[in-house]
């Protein structure tokens, strides 16, 4: 039962498909409540990073805390979570889902429910949540509404008969989406004054308060002066300030069950507040943790080095700097004869390492140079012997190997019927192995894939939005590792193995793989004084060749008079040009070349 | 003693791959205008440098031979008035095979002209039109018989290696017709398809093709040996001359001496104490001949070059030339070795054989010459 204070809190989410206006809407919510002056409104308020605004996706969970004066009279505190919406962040929204008794599930009037609606609806009625559906964007002249709310009872199974009908960007029947929270989302519950446990859900590095705990209290209370125990390692810490998210850090006096808001105990690491964990307190400590959620693994991994090997230290600093944000990366100094000193990152997903690497060039003014992605495959050696391998270079000697593993996911992708022999060819192409398919209604299909992780880290999702004419979604999870046919691709220039061009790729795949990549190499590789071979090669096998002929001359005919500005200036750029090119034996190769390869599947 | 540039910013048709300053379709009237300025410029430019004396003049372009006629006495005059001109000076004249008559011809030699560089570039006509030039193959060979008859004994063509429809073939051809003229010295360049011209869109649009590089490469090789054989030996990387014509004027850029660029757009430089000043005049109009009005040099931009930059530079010209650069000469300029200065740059590049010392002469060798901006990279401060 909800305590007389916790019948007046509302601690809920928003879920949507990407571009389905869930930003949008949280901000709606946060200027009808008049949580933040008008003056300060900056669209899309929780999307704080400049990337997340301009790919309109959410990256980090934020928090914002609300409050309504509802149609009963009373004031509620509305704490509102928000969520990535994006595949790889799966992890990210179910953190936030923990801390929450309810979701509002946005659906866009003209597109209806997508695989990652759906997706992320059954995560949030895995966490028990109640939802509350909201049908959005009925602004648009290919709205339908009474269409949607249709699907979203017989696709999803809710009762959408008080779904409100809302335009979040014209600020249409916002009231009903507050009145509903209210109505629809239950209060909190939980014992104030049992031992405390607080689910941390996400953390964050303050400069000048060190790692904060963004926390939701189950049971329990925390102060400033408390002494409290994270029960996973058992490290121990003063609190030095509990509050809320105002939705800027705004100091309380205590934290009680049921509320949201960030703990400061001095913590020098996000290392040590990791979401999922659990704080208690010192003195009167809780027998057991909250359940926690799965430990996020990197599925993908890459090397990421600085295009100019005298920026290294930089992007260390880089890359620290970015972990205290984001538990989920990463990284371990690697070396590599073509591209010096650099890391081995890992990431959630594709998408999670374009972020990742978009803000080290962005935020750090780095230039970098990416290495092939790979997943983790397992080897499993004569010896019997199990390795996990995360670098194609580090593959043992294949006369030393029994069999190998891949990672393998089940893919869903919603597709209009229409597409279906599309999508079926796409998910043929890559690898994929039929599962079934069923109907979401008259004009859509749900069609399911067993598919290796490796072909759709690269383009599927560009490839499936292409060939649907972007009508196709998609969701997928880790299914497990399947016994698969691999091979190491390697790239040679001039007789010499370059590391960071190897590739680990089916057996099926590698003759036109290695004849891309070795054309493409023709191409962007420039004609030094000698002649280059570049080939592909599986072990000692040659499985393609090109030939980069040799320069003639290098010189400027003329000279123009007495301006030797321009020429200089020629030279200089010359010269800028071969610091960023990397010694691969004796062939140089411009930092570009490798970032070139990496798309080619 | 300095070097004195005049430019001449004029043409009857811009040809499709040029990026110099230099402007079509100006009326008698302008040229007429310009000249007076530039006589304006000669004589301020004179005064403030103390009547310097002056071993060559070269009128540059544009198309100096466009002028109307008696300009470019009139020039020359300003320049006797304004600067002590040595009685043996190289005074050059560049001149399109269209735009010349005798009477011009007559009037250079009066005016003591004693060089005339024609812009030939080709001698097959399809190439020369799809280039925009303005004169076929016979005008030049008549021009040249012409110049020579007029009594032009030092007298250069330009030929240019790589224009759109050119092969290795009728380059060669190119070059041994020229061989049959009465030339003393051939410039060879290869074409540089500059950003802006009309052909770098062409060829950006598919509309032109310029000829595969390496068989451009080849072409120029060939006939660099034809014309050694033919008893014009290379001295710069594109300049071949019968021993003794070697152009004066442009072996002072190469060898750093002072010179002096009067006209739109011209740059100069001379060194003073330890330093080299070099300067640009406006490149429009408008201000060019405003400054002048006011009695002011018309200078758009001044620079200052000293130490390693300024011995970079040196070096980037000097090594233009077969000859090269002598050591003392360097060390005397520079109060430094070139060794002291650029240490690894010169040991590494030795070593890879792309540059020579020999008798105290720093030079770069055959392969050195073909890839020179890779060895001054390697100098580059």
């Amino acid at each position: 039962m909800a305590s007389e204070r916790q019948q007046y809190i509302r601690n809920f989410c928003i879920i949507a498909h990407i571009d389905h206006g869930k930003s949008t809407l949280a901000d709606r919510l946060i200027e009808k409540t008049d949580t933040v002056a008008l003056r300060d409104m900056d669209d899309q308020l929780l999307d704080t990073m400049d990337l997340e605004r301009e790919r309109g996706i959410t990256i980090k969970a934020q928090a914002v805390r609300m409050i309504y004066h509802a149609q009963d009279g009373h004031d509620y505190e509305f704490n509102l979570i928000d969520t990535p919406g994006h595949v790889d962040f799966t992890y990210e929204v179910s953190r936030s889902l923990a801390a929450c008794e309810g979701a509002v599930l946005v659906v866009d009037a003209t597109q209806g429910i997508e695989a990652q609606t759906l997706a992320n609806v059954y995560l949030a009625i895995d966490h028990d949540l109640e939802v509350f559906p909201v049908i959005n964007k009925i602004d648009l002249p290919s709205a339908m509404p009474e269409y949607v709310r249709g699907e979203i009872e017989d696709v999803i199974g809710l009762d959408a008969s008080e779904a409100p009908c809302i335009s979040a960007k014209n600020g249409v029947n916002i009231e009903a989406v507050l009145e509903g929270i209210v109505k629809f989302i239950p209060a909190p519950e939980g014992d104030e004054n049992a031992p405390l446990r607080a689910l941390i859900f996400d953390s964050y590095y303050d400069n000048y308060k060190g790692a904060l705990s963004y926390v939701r209290i189950k049971e329990g209370s925390v102060k400033a002066g408390d002494k409290i125990r994270f029960m996973a390692r058992g490290k121990e810490f003063d609190v030095t300030e509990v509050g809320i998210f105002a939705p800027a850090y705004k100091p309380v006096q205590v934290l009680r069950a049921g509320d949201v808001g960030y703990i400061a105990a001095s913590i020098k690491s996000v290392g040590d507040t990791v979401a999922g964990d659990t704080i208690t307190s010192a003195a009167n400590p809780a027998s057991e943790p909250l359940p926690g959620y799965k430990p996020m693994q990197p599925m993908v991994f890459c090397g990421i080095y600085p295009a100019d090997g005298a920026d290294y230290e930089n992007l260390r600093d880089a890359l620290e700097k970015l972990k205290l944000n984001d538990a989920a990366l990463v990284f371990d100094p690697e070396t590599s004869r073509a591209l010096g000193f650099g890391f081995r990152c890992g990431f959630l997903g594709l998408l999670h390492m374009e972020v990742i690497t978009e803000r080290l060039e962005r935020e750090f003014d780095l230039d970098l140079v990416t290495t092939s992605p790979s997943v983790i495959y397992r080897v499993h050696t004569l010896s019997g012997s199990v390795i996990e391998l995360d670098n194609p270079t580090n593959l043992p000697d294949p006369a030393t190997i029994d069999y190998m593993e891949e990672p393998v996911v089940k893919a869903n992708i919603m597709t209009p019927k229409d597409y279906t022999g599309a999508v079926m060819e796409l998910c043929q192409e890559k690898r994929g192995e039929f599962l079934n398919m069923e109907y979401v209604d008259s004009t859509r299909v749900n069609v399911h894939y067993t598919m290796p992780l490796n072909e759709i880290i690269f383009d599927f999702f560009d490839q499936l939005k292409s060939r649907t004419r972007g009508y196709a979604s998609f969701d997928y999870e880790l299914s497990g590792y399947q016994k698969s046919d691999m091979v190491k691709l390697d790239f040679l220039l001039n007789g010499d193995i370059c590391d960071a061009l190897s590739t680990i790729v089916h057996k099926d795949r590698a003759y036109n793989k290695g004849r891309a990549v070795a054309e493409k190499l023709k191409e962007v590789i420039p004609r030094q004084q000698f002649e280059i071979p570049v080939q592909a090669a599986i072990g000692s096998k040659i499985i393609a060749r090109e030939t980069i002929k040799p320069v003639r001359k290098d010189v400027l005919a003329k000279c123009y008079g007495g301006d030797i500005t321009r020429k200089k200036k020629l030279l200089e750029k010359q010269k800028e040009g071969k610091k960023r090119m990397r010694q691969v034996g004796s062939v140089s190769v411009p930092s570009e070349a490798f970032m070139s390869v990496l798309r080619i599947n | 003693m300095p070097a004195l540039y005049l430019h001449i910013p004029f043409c009857a048709k811009k040809c499709r791959y040029c990026d110099f300053l230099s402007f079509a379709g100006c009326a008698g009237e302008e040229m007429r205008r310009y000249i007076g300025a530039l006589a304006e410029e000669l004589a301020l430019l004179g005064g403030a440098e103390g009547h310097p004396g002056i071993e060559t003049v070269f009128f540059g372009g544009g198309t100096p031979s466009l002028l109307p006629e008696g300009e470019a006495a009139r020039v020359l005059d300003a320049v006797r008035r304004n600067f002590a001109l040595s009685p043996h000076a190289e005074i050059t004249i560049e001149a399109n095979p269209g735009t010349l008559t005798q009477a011009k011809l007559a009037e250079y030699r009066a005016a003591g002209i004693n060089r005339l560089s024609l812009g030939v570039q080709s001698f097959d006509d399809g190439v020369l039109r799809a280039a925009g030039r303005i004169h076929t193959a016979n005008q030049a060979e008549e021009a040249v018989g012409m110049a020579h008859a007029a009594g032009f004994e030092n007298l250069n063509a330009d030929l240019m290696a790589g224009l759109p429809g050119e092969s290795e073939q009728s380059l060669l051809r190119s070059v041994k017709r020229a061989l049959q003229l009465p030339l003393t010295h051939i410039s060879l360049y290869s074409l540089i398809l500059e950003e802006g011209t009309p052909l770098f869109a062409d060829v950006a649009a598919g509309r032109a093709v310029l000829p595969d590089e390496d068989e451009v490469a080849a072409g120029w090789d060939a006939c660099a040996a034809l014309l050694q054989q033919a008893g014009f030996l290379r001295y710069e990387v594109s300049n071949f001359a019968r021993p003794g014509f070697e152009c004066r004027h442009n072996l002072t850029y190469w060898q750093s001496g002072d010179f002096y660029g009067v006209g739109l757009g011209a740059s100069g430089a001379v060194r003073r104490g330890g330093r080299t000043l070099r300067r640009r005049n406006h490149t429009a109009f408008g201000p060019y001949y405003n400054a002048l009005k006011a009695g002011k040099l018309p200078v758009m931009e001044r620079s200052e070059e000293r130490g390693e930059e300024e011995a970079f530079t040196y070096l980037m010209m000097a090594l233009r030339t077969t000859a090269g650069l002598e050591e003392g000469e360097f060390a005397r300029r520079f109060g430094k070795t070139i060794g002291q200065m650029f240490g690894p740059a010169l040991e590494k590049n030795l070593a890879a054989g792309r540059l020579k010392l020999d008798g105290g002469r720093l030079a770069l060798t055959q392969t050195g010459m073909d890839f020179m901006n890779g060895v001054l990279c390697d100098f580059l401060p």
